[in-house]
């Protein structure tokens, strides 16, 4: 009831003459985002259209053969017992889906202190962005060369254990997890800024009344903090959740997809640069049409915890 | 104790909030500097390894005995991918880069002022279009975005950041939400001054929302300054830094030429570094309000 208010005090104030040039300023600035809508349209009609065709569209006949592939590619060997390489991907993925889901916890938490301003949060603010600032090619190439064998960390593995290691990205038992590590400590983006940003947003009266009443750290934090930003933080879970299947690392600069580190994303980008299209675009359509329900669930869930609080 | 100074002209002194010193603060504070160093130290060691001789590399040397600047030299003008040297391709991320952020930012905040602001027959689409769109990224559309790009000329070519970065606007959703936020009142007043829906948008809204603009402007930038993904697959002749530095590791590795790709790598690193440096606090005031709703 409100909001309608509202927009009717939006619009109906423009003079009668101003409303109809508004249809036409209005379609003038949507240009590029008609365009956008078409551009969707006519490139997932066309993976669609790729995944069920053998090679030219509308000349080569309909098939299932990319589908048939992909599960057999799913499956395990029945020979040799090993997993097919889409498995591996998707299991890859999920891994890396659950870095961005600890790493969005994460940054939830780093805001927050920030927002505290625990001694010396700016110099921390500024550091913890950093690594959003510098290419994975530069970071990635620094942190091979730091783990490298005889290199500064191999040489404190080896005064500390005794023994060194092997090389870390060439066996397919450590070099995911070395990955996954690298992600771990590369930040955590934009988002714990727009969260900071969300929580320096709460009146500062609110949190002083709720100190007055006694209102300690924790409960400052569940009772106020968490559900008057819970808006934008859902906002990032459902973003990182919808990236469910292109989760990744930055496989291409560690090892190329070697030692069975490829992802889902990482293994169709694979695919198109050997120049293998209706394939990939076959496994992106399933995956998709997984994703969907996911995302959908998660949503719903979001959307009845939402406090539709304001302020 | 701070002093400010009022739109008056007045001097008032302002109470600086205290920090609480806490038990959890002191913990947290102590990870958070641990966490910091695991961040610092190894870009400091690049860059030691950049200023080192290839020797001091080989010999896995933590400092150079004699800071070797000529190393960024050297970078400049022998390091080359496919037969594009440094500058070339500086040029070449200098117009993917800019051309990226430009489409991008105005695109979404086109889009994201029309949908908070304007009533008109299919801005609900729009609206829904892009809110969809972002939660249900369509998987594998490479080789179809290929052939959409090629048939638009876009491949192998500048064109690309048109044809492709042109549309709802990747930031759309804090355009729409910022807008949300201003005031219609200013409109209004300008409306009854004569004044129409483009100056009104470009001269009164655009200036309001200046800061989260060039926050996301500068988002933008860094994330397409690092790409090396796009350059492969839609301009491999047309190799960024970044794209062009991946390519000649191959090479590093095989002649153990590392403090000079080094070089380069940091020459690569110094546009964005500097503009963070700069801006970083207009990077501050990104803020999205709400949830997805609708």
């Amino acid at each position: 009831m409100e909001k309608n208010r509202k927009r009717k005090r939006e619009y109906s104030n423009l003079p009668k003459g101003m409303r109809k040039g508004a249809y036409l300023f209005c379609y003038i600035l949507a240009i590029p985002a008609i365009y956008g809508i078409i551009k969707y349209f006519i490139i997932n009609s066309q993976s669609i259209l790729m995944a069920f065709s053998e090679g030219e569209l509308f000349s080569s006949p309909f098939t299932l053969d990319h589908f048939k592939r992909l599960f057999s590619e799913f499956a395990f060997d029945s020979v040799t017992g090993n997993p097919g390489p889409i498995f591996i991907a998707t299991k890859n993925t999920l891994v890396y889906f659950g870095v961005s889901i600890v790493q969005q916890t994460l940054s939830y938490f780093v805001a927050y202190f920030l927002y505290k301003k625990i001694p010396g949060h700016s110099v921390f603010r500024f550091i913890l962005f950093l690594p959003a600032v510098i290419a994975p090619v530069i970071s990635v190439s620094v942190f091979k060369n730091l783990i490298r064998v005889e290199g500064p960390i191999w040489n404190i593995w080896e005064k500390l254990t005794g023994n060194g290691y092997d090389d870390l990205l060439v066996y397919d038992t450590t070099a995911t997890k070395t990955i996954v590590a690298y992600c771990l400590l590369q930040g955590f983006g934009t988002s714990f800024l727009i969260l900071v940003g969300a929580m320096n947003r709460i009146p500062e009266e609110i949190i002083e009344s709720a100190n007055l009443d006694g209102c300690k750290t924790f409960g400052e934090f569940i009772h106020i903090i968490f559900p008057l930003t819970w808006g934008t933080f859902s906002v990032f879970l459902l973003l990182t959740v919808a990236m469910i299947f292109t989760s990744s690392g930055p496989i291409l600069y560690f090892t190329n997809g070697g030692a069975y580190t490829y992802t889902l994303g990482f293994w169709i980008f694979d695919q198109v640069r050997g120049n293998s299209t209706n394939y990939p675009a076959a496994i992106g359509v399933f995956f998709t049409v997984i994703g969907i329900p996911i995302v959908l669930i998660v949503r719903f869930i979001t959307n009845k915890i939402d406090t539709e609080v304001t302020y | 104790m701070k002093t400010a100074v009022t739109s008056y002209g007045n001097k008032i002194t302002v109470n600086k909030k205290r920090v609480k010193i806490s038990a959890v603060n002191v913990v947290a504070t102590v990870i958070f500097a641990v966490y910091c160093l695991g961040i610092i130290v190894p870009l400091l060691y690049g860059f030691s390894i950049s200023l080192q001789t290839r020797a001091e590399y080989i010999n896995f040397a933590y400092f150079p005995s004699v800071p070797q600047f000529k190393n960024y030299i050297t970078a400049w003008r022998d390091l080359d991918s496919m037969g594009n040297s440094v500058p070339v391709m500086f040029l070449n991320s200098l117009w993917f880069s800019f051309g990226t952020v430009i489409v991008n930012v105005l695109c979404s905040a086109f889009t994201g002022y029309i949908v908070a602001k304007y009533k008109f027959p299919g801005r609900n689409f729009i609206y829904y279009f892009a809110i969809i769109t972002m939660m249900i990224p369509i998987i594998g559309a490479l080789p179809s975005q290929i052939k959409y790009v090629a048939a638009l000329g876009g491949y192998n070519s500048p064109l690309y950041v048109l044809v492709m970065t042109l549309g709802v606007g990747g930031s759309f959703i804090i355009f729409y939400s910022t807008f949300k936020g201003v005031d219609w009142g200013y409109a209004e007043a300008a409306f009854i001054d004569g004044a129409g829906h483009f100056t009104i948008f470009f001269r009164i809204m655009l200036p309001q929302v200046i800061a989260p603009m060039s926050a996301l402007a500068l988002t933008d930038f860094i994330s397409a300054w690092a790409n090396v993904e796009t350059p492969i697959i839609f301009f491999p002749d047309l190799p960024t830094l970044a794209s062009g530095l991946f390519n000649y590791e191959t090479i590093v590795i095989k002649q153990d030429i590392f403090p000079t790709y080094y070089a380069g790598l940091f020459t690569c690193m110094l546009p964005t570094v500097l503009l963070f440096v700069i801006f970083q606090k207009n990077l501050m005031d990104i803020q999205i309000g709400g949830g997805l709703k609708g």
